[in-house]
């Protein structure tokens, strides 16, 4: 008698066993199927008022099925949670750039806010320097005036700059920004003043163009390619900003 | 013998049963996770509340809804996306199947004009691309790691965040360029600082949206930043930053995705403000509430998840990360943007016909509101604001009956009433009208508007617009001489009598002086019409400075019918 219970419970244990890897191997061969939340109610507008009867989707309606979140979504809760992760992140205030003590002001730079920082110089990024800035992944230390000026402009020596207003340092890397209407007179006239384009953006029409030379006059460049009647715009690039990861 | 029958009969009836409920497990989680064993930490793809390793678990049904899309076996196929990061391991294990290796990736290594296969990381950090590329496109039902959320899509990479790449204007404007369907940029500048809006790109940026994928636009996602609280401007102290602050973030041709936690609540980190498209699920940090489990640089000597990390699933004890190749703790809006990316793969898959502008629209048609509470916020670090006046608005129902808020923007993306909504404009066109700019046509200069210091009633000027459009969005111009900006709020109200707050009081660009050209963008007045008389409001929110308002324009981006 117990020998027939023992079998039959093997029996079915064995069975069950294949059911259940049955239904497992299906699983996972079969596209996957998930249940399909509620549905509910449009508001149409003007463009899908037409559509309403096809469309269950909405900016409209709040899901009410959801927890209610109303007394939880505060601003300080929501400051309070993100101070704590800043710090517990590590995430603590480092120290700010102090205003340079000399700037000097520059008729090219006019109609900026942007003045030249004499006493500063961009460095290779492995500097045993400490730099005091970095700007678009260029380190900028302080001490040695730069070796390029406006009109010496040397393209291995950028010049960097510092913003009163918004506090913060440039580097003036002596590409100048230019949006033509006419590509073959932009190329022609640049070549008369040893200068070329380096990077085209022939879809919207700009170049980013520099002297030909290691060393030429920013300056005077600048002021010439302005007056080309087939240049639209030109401007000077800055680098000021720090591309962040989020 | 007889109790272990009865344990036999007992087991027996026991697997039985459970045979039984796995046919109706809730939405498939277990069989799911065998296809791709990561997967049960995917709360954002299918949120039943779980935990992830974190104190506090998701509260389910917080996620982006794609169950049917995935039923009806949309996954991205065919769609290509450029991942603009700091580089991508497309040896990865669970990236590789979706990396074809196109010869259009962009590698700023290289001289101009930069076109490569691929773009590998070249700096020891340059963990984030890999991460992000995960969340978008890691396989799926390969029975390993985890799954984007287009798992058939197709990946390319440019490397403009990479730490070894200095990052010029001109790779700046080559990483908006190229032959993809979407590109994911999760990243952007810090919101304690302010600049006008970068012509160039501006141009670039619209040209791609005009010109790509033949005539309806490739779709730019961008991340709305992480600063919340930031660094005030010159200072170790902590202030409010908001999205717009970023130049980039207040172009209308791209998308800005703020991020939601597991608790389908705004992430502590995730900026506001009123450029907000849309909100998908960027997680919290991992240890108090639910990150994001996605694609990791393989090994454990590099990558988020290493040998110095304490949990054991991050530093590699656990036997389902054995190798570090995936992380939990991946966070931020960097991590919402490629989740919606991934979702307009899946549209686009639906309804190849999709303009950019469809994109949008759909996204905020379909967009789900979870929580519609009206009303005010307060200064969320206890600033005082002038007596009577109110630092934030929670949700608005504009006169088009599209609801939108600064912390959300339309609401938390849908992937399946999206996808069914792209499918009925396939069969039922949309008509947005003729896509135009007013280009800043109306502009009040010279104006000598003081602007009372510490009220709320602040200083106001009109403009009458003359064209008449459907708006889908609405940037304005201020020129402000003050001696600290943060100071001021900035508020338009529409035609309709919508009020959008473009700039909250007391923010973090502490000790600027003067708005100077400053680009402000609104996408609170999406479908309203356009024409009439548009109010600006100047609000002095702490006492001790004044200033004036000199000059106010507006730029209208809308479809002419």
């Amino acid at each position: 008698m117990h020998k027939k219970n023992l079998f039959i419970s093997f029996f079915l244990l064995s069975a069950a066993a294949i059911l259940l890897s049955s239904i497992l191997f299906l699983k996972i061969k079969k596209t996957p199927e998930i249940k399909k939340s509620s549905s509910r109610n449009i508001l149409p507008d003007a463009k899908t008022a037409n559509l309403s009867s096809l469309v269950e989707a909405e900016n409209m309606k709040p899901d009410l099925n959801l927890k209610n979140i109303a007394e939880t979504h505060e601003a300080k809760d929501k400051a309070t949670r993100a101070l704590q992760n800043i710090k517990s992140r590590g995430r603590l205030p480092s120290q700010t750039l102090t205003k340079p003590s000399v700037l000097q002001a520059h008729s090219i730079l006019t109609g900026t806010r942007w003045k030249i920082w004499p006493n500063a110089n961009v460095v290779a990024k492995l500097s045993s320097d400490a730099p005091v800035a970095r700007v678009s992944h260029i380190d900028i230390a302080e001490g040695e005036p730069s070796q390029s000026t406006i009109v010496n402009f040397d393209n291995t020596n950028q010049i960097v700059l510092y913003n009163e207003r918004l506090q913060k340092p440039g580097i003036l890397t002596g590409l100048i920004i230019v949006e033509t209407v006419d590509l073959p007179a932009l190329r022609r006239d640049l070549s008369s003043v040893n200068a070329e384009i380096v990077n085209s953006f022939d879809q919207i029409n700009t170049y980013f163009v520099t002297g030909l030379a290691q060393s030429f006059n920013l300056e005077l460049l600048f002021t010439q390619i302005k007056k080309w009647p087939h240049v639209r715009n030109a401007e000077l690039e800055i680098l000021s900003k720090n591309y962040e990861k989020n | 013998m007889k109790r272990i029958n009865s344990y036999l009969i007992f087991l027996t009836a026991f697997l039985f049963a459970a045979g039984c409920s796995f046919q109706k497990f809730e939405s498939d989680q277990f069989s799911q996770s065998l296809a791709d064993p990561l997967f049960k930490y995917a709360w954002h793809l299918l949120n039943v509340g779980q935990s992830v390793f974190a104190n506090d678990p998701a509260v389910a049904g917080f996620d982006i809804n794609l169950n049917q899309t995935w039923n009806d076996q949309i996954y991205g196929n065919g769609v290509l996306i450029q991942v603009s990061d700091d580089g991508l391991e497309d040896t990865h294990e669970d990236l590789n199947a979706n990396f074809p290796y196109l010869n259009v990736s962009k590698n700023y290594a290289l001289t101009s004009p930069f076109t490569a296969t691929t773009a590998r990381p070249l700096a020891s950090d340059d963990d984030h691309g890999t991460a992000v590329a995960g969340l978008i496109a890691a396989a799926g039902w390969n029975r390993i790691g985890a799954r984007g959320v287009a798992p058939k899509s197709r990946l390319m990479i440019a490397n403009f965040l990479s730490g070894s790449i200095a990052q010029t204007q001109a790779k700046f404007i080559d990483q908006a360029s190229g032959d993809f369907d979407i590109s994911n940029m999760s990243w952007g500048g810090t919101q304690n600082t302010i600049d006008v809006v970068n012509t160039t790109y501006n141009n670039q940026l619209r040209s791609m949206v005009t010109t790509k994928r033949n005539g309806k636009g490739a779709i730019f996602v961008k991340a709305a930043g992480n600063d919340f609280q930031v660094l005030c401007n010159g200072s170790t102290s902590y202030c409010i930053g908001n999205s717009s602050f970023d130049n980039d973030n207040v172009i209308p041709y791209i998308i800005a995705v703020a991020a939601i936690n597991a608790e389908g609540i705004s992430s502590s980190y995730s900026s506001t403000g009123s450029n907000l498209w849309i909100t998908a699920p960027g997680g919290e940090y991992g240890s108090d509430s639910p990150a994001m489990i996605t694609t990791d640089r393989m090994g454990c000597t590099n990558g988020f998840s290493n040998s110095l990390r304490t949990t054991a699933f991050e530093k590699g004890d656990s036997p389902e990360n054995s190798n570090c190749s995936y992380t939990s703790t991946f966070n931020g809006t960097s991590a919402a943007s490629p989740v919606l990316t991934g979702v307009i793969a899946l549209l686009l898959e639906a309804n190849p016909n999709l303009t950019w502008r469809e994109v949008k629209y759909i996204l905020a048609k379909t967009a789900k509101v979870d929580n519609y509470v009206t009303g005010s916020i307060s200064h969320p670090l206890n600033l005082a604001m002038p007596s009577g006046y109110s630092w934030e608005q929670r949700w608005i129902t504009n006169a088009a009956a599209f609801n939108f808020h600064n912390w959300y923007g339309f609401g938390r993306v849908d992937t399946d009433a999206a996808i069914a909504l792209a499918k009925t404009i396939k069969v039922t066109p949309l008509n947005l009208g003729t896509f135009t700019e007013t280009n800043w046509a109306q502009i009040n200069s010279s104006l000598a508007l003081a602007i009372p210091d510490n009220t709320s009633t602040g200083v106001t000027n009109t403009i009458n617009v003359p064209t008449a459009l459907t708006v889908e969005a609405v940037q304005i111009k201020v020129n402000i001489t003050h001696a600290d900006i943060s100071q001021l709020a900035l508020e338009l109200t529409s035609p309709s009598g919508t009020k959008s707050i473009l700039v909250n009081g007391r923010n973090s660009l502490t000790g600027i002086a003067d708005f100077v050209g400053e680009t402000f963008l609104s996408n609170a007045f999406y479908q309203e019409p356009s024409a009439g008389v548009w109010t600006l409001r100047v609000i002095d929110t702490q006492a001790g400075t004044s200033g004036t308002l000199t000059s106010f324009s507006i730029n209208i981006f809308g479809g002419a019918n």
